[in-house]
């Protein structure tokens, strides 16, 4: 660095230590935007947030946990679990239909059924067939959750604690919208079909007209806040930070003009588009698709809280999330196409879903690394305080209604605002 | 296991040499160098595992040569959390078919992840964690002007990947 003959070095210093950037004040100010175009970073970090979040919103609606494809004969079962761990397990009756119960022993409080999957007909060292067995004291529940055993009953218990009054509790469940099964621990609150306010309409041809079947299962544990994962399926702003995206989508005419329609309960709809996969090298032969859908064509529906599904070309994906805490988060990933799919069918449906969906394809891995640094950078006393949802394009691609409408929901249901969670929403 | 004793001393030395090296290479992330290991016209590269949640075998990539060079291709286009990979292998068990001149071999393999910046560089840059554990399914063409991998099927027993990445195993 050289020094004007005569102006000292301390001079020359501070004139290069001009400010260029925001200082604290500036920084931390609140930007000139309405309640609606913000968020505080504080939903994403604060513990206490996220226990009511549990408590207000992902314990009181309609959450999807598994395929009916994966319990499809009777006395199947698979155990899940919901928001804030609460394990759950899905269980197909002799009749038929699906229920779901807490996991949870009345006995002495352990699990029940440990297992992902399988059929109760199945002998366990613990247990009898055709029943859910808890290994611990023996205590037997049937497929409908009823009490069916508890070893000594009488010579322990008497007449004080009976079989009849220690059932499972009992979640309510619907199978639905492509045959997922769908549960909701308030035994009280509005029907499945009130909740989703016709959002599937837009996909009932692809998902209704033939029944479906799982062909991928991905889970991912991620440190992160898991309104950040839900955020990159609300958006197109990021096809910025994929290559694939950028290639295939943004160059070609038309990309702007997908609209993003907002419904009741914070659902929203992502409008139908065409991608040009022939400008990604390897994936151009793209023939296959579901009833319905057109060639190449993408749509995507996001609900609330934290769902989504996603139809590309031949294959449909459906992330759900179980959000562990305030920056960890668990998400399945399935994919799925069509029970009748012969060999080579599901095998093409299989490569285009790994091209992008895959563990190693394309847009996966980049999704996930962006949510772990997001939740780097936004840690409590990183000084990070908010994040700009202002982008308005005529709801089309870029624009950010479709977080705007997630968040006007979150601060219905919270009785708080995301821009400012101190203040109650009006 | 009477297969691995019938192999001849200088065909088993021939396989791990090259089982081996194809790790090293992969290591050092010379993706053409590892090419050169496989067959052009039949080289086939799968990874697969078994889920106990849907109760299937899945496949999670499914890709030949052509894609196989795609893929090297495309990392550096892609972000990426540039984790470094450390392939750890034993080659367990040979069985050979001499009358069609080919060897399928038995790996075991760890993976081993060293972080840089998918996370928090500042804390996690240079610290390393277990990724994958599984197996190679190696099948090798035995050739007198080299031998070639005509297919690697990478069977996982992990299923959890975290934030994963775009490299193969
Ligand atoms: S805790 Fe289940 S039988 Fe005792
Ligand atoms: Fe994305």
């Amino acid at each position: 660095m050289s020094t004007v003959a005569g102006e000292s070095p301390q001079a020359k210093q501070s004139a290069d230590n001009e400010v260029t950037g925001r200082l604290s004040k500036q920084w931390s100010a609140r930007l000139p935007l309405p309640d609606s175009h913000l968020v505080d970073t504080r939903i994403y970090t604060d513990p206490a947030i996220f226990e009511q979040e549990i408590e207000r919103i992902w314990h009181k609606t309609w959450l999807p946990v598994c395929h009916e494809s994966e319990l499809a004969n009777p006395l199947d079962f698979r155990s899940s679990g919901i928001a804030g761990d609460v394990p759950i397990v899905i269980v197909r009756g002799t009749d038929g239909k699906v229920r779901t119960f807490l996991n949870v022993c009345p006995h002495r409080g352990n699990l029940i059924v440990r297992k992902a999957r399988g059929n109760l007909s199945v002998a366990e060292p613990s247990g009898n067939s055709n029943h859910m067995t808890c290994m611990f004291h023996g205590w037997q529940f049937n497929a409908e959750g009823r009490c069916v055993e508890i070893p000594r009953e009488r010579a322990g218990y008497q007449d004080r604690v009976c079989k009849a009054g220690m059932g499972l509790r009992q979640i309510r469940t619907e199978v639905a919208y492509g045959g997922f099964v769908w549960v909701n621990l308030d035994d009280d609150g509005e029907s499945l079909d009130d909740y989703m306010g016709g959002i599937f309409d837009y996909m009932k041809v692809e998902l209704e007209s033939e029944p479906l079947e799982v062909f991928h299962y991905q889970k991912v544990v991620i440190n992160t806040n898991y309104k950040y994962f839900h955020e990159t399926g609300r958006e197109f702003y990021h096809d910025f930070l994929h290559y694939h995206n950028r290639q295939t989508g943004m160059m070609q005419k038309g990309y702007f003009d997908r609209k993003y329609v907002p419904y009741k309960n914070g659902h929203c709809l992502i409008g139908l588009t065409i991608s040009q996969y022939k400008a990604y090298q390897g994936y151009e032969d793209r023939g296959l698709t579901f009833p319905g859908m057109p060639k190449n064509g993408w749509k995507g529906i996001g609900l609330f809280p934290g769902i989504t599904f996603n139809l590309r070309s031949s294959c449909l994906r459906v992330n759900f999330m179980t959000p562990i805490s305030e920056n960890r988060v668990l998400i399945e990933v399935r994919g799925l196409g069509l029970k009748r799919d012969d060999d080579e069918t599901r095998a093409s449906r299989i490569r285009d879903f790994n091209t992008i969906w895959g563990p190693f394809g394309r847009n996966a891995h980049e999704d996930f690394l962006a949510i772990q640094t997001q939740a780097v950078a936004v840690r409590p006393g990183s000084g990070a305080k908010y994040c700009v949802m202002a982008r308005e394009e005529d709801d089309t691609t870029h624009d950010e209604i479709g977080l705007r409408c997630y968040y006007s929901e979150w601060s219905r249901r919270m009785g708080r605002l995301a821009s400012d969670p101190t203040r109650t929403h009006p | 296991m009477s297969a691995v004793l019938a192999v001849p001393q200088d065909i088993r030395n021939r396989v791990h040499d090259l089982i081996y090296e194809s790790c090293l290479l992969l290591n050092e992330e010379r993706w053409d160098d590892f090419l050169d290991l496989c067959d052009s016209e039949t080289f086939r590269y799968v990874i697969g595992n078994y889920s106990p949640e849907i109760g299937k075998e899945q496949f999670w990539l499914d890709i030949d040569f052509a894609g196989m060079k795609h893929m090297f291709e495309m990392l550096p286009k892609h972000n990426t959390d540039h984790a470094q990979l450390t392939r750890q292998s034993t080659v367990y068990r040979l069985e050979y078919a001499p009358e069609n001149e080919v060897i399928t071999a038995t790996t075991g393999f760890t993976i081993y992840r060293t972080h840089e910046d998918g996370g928090y560089a500042h804390l996690d840059g240079g610290s390393t964690c277990l990724y994958v554990v599984g197996q190679y399914i190696d099948r090798v063409a035995l050739r007198p002007d080299g031998d070639k991998l005509t297919q690697r099927t990478v069977w996982t027993n992990t299923r959890q990947l975290d934030i994963g990445s775009h490299y193969p195993f």
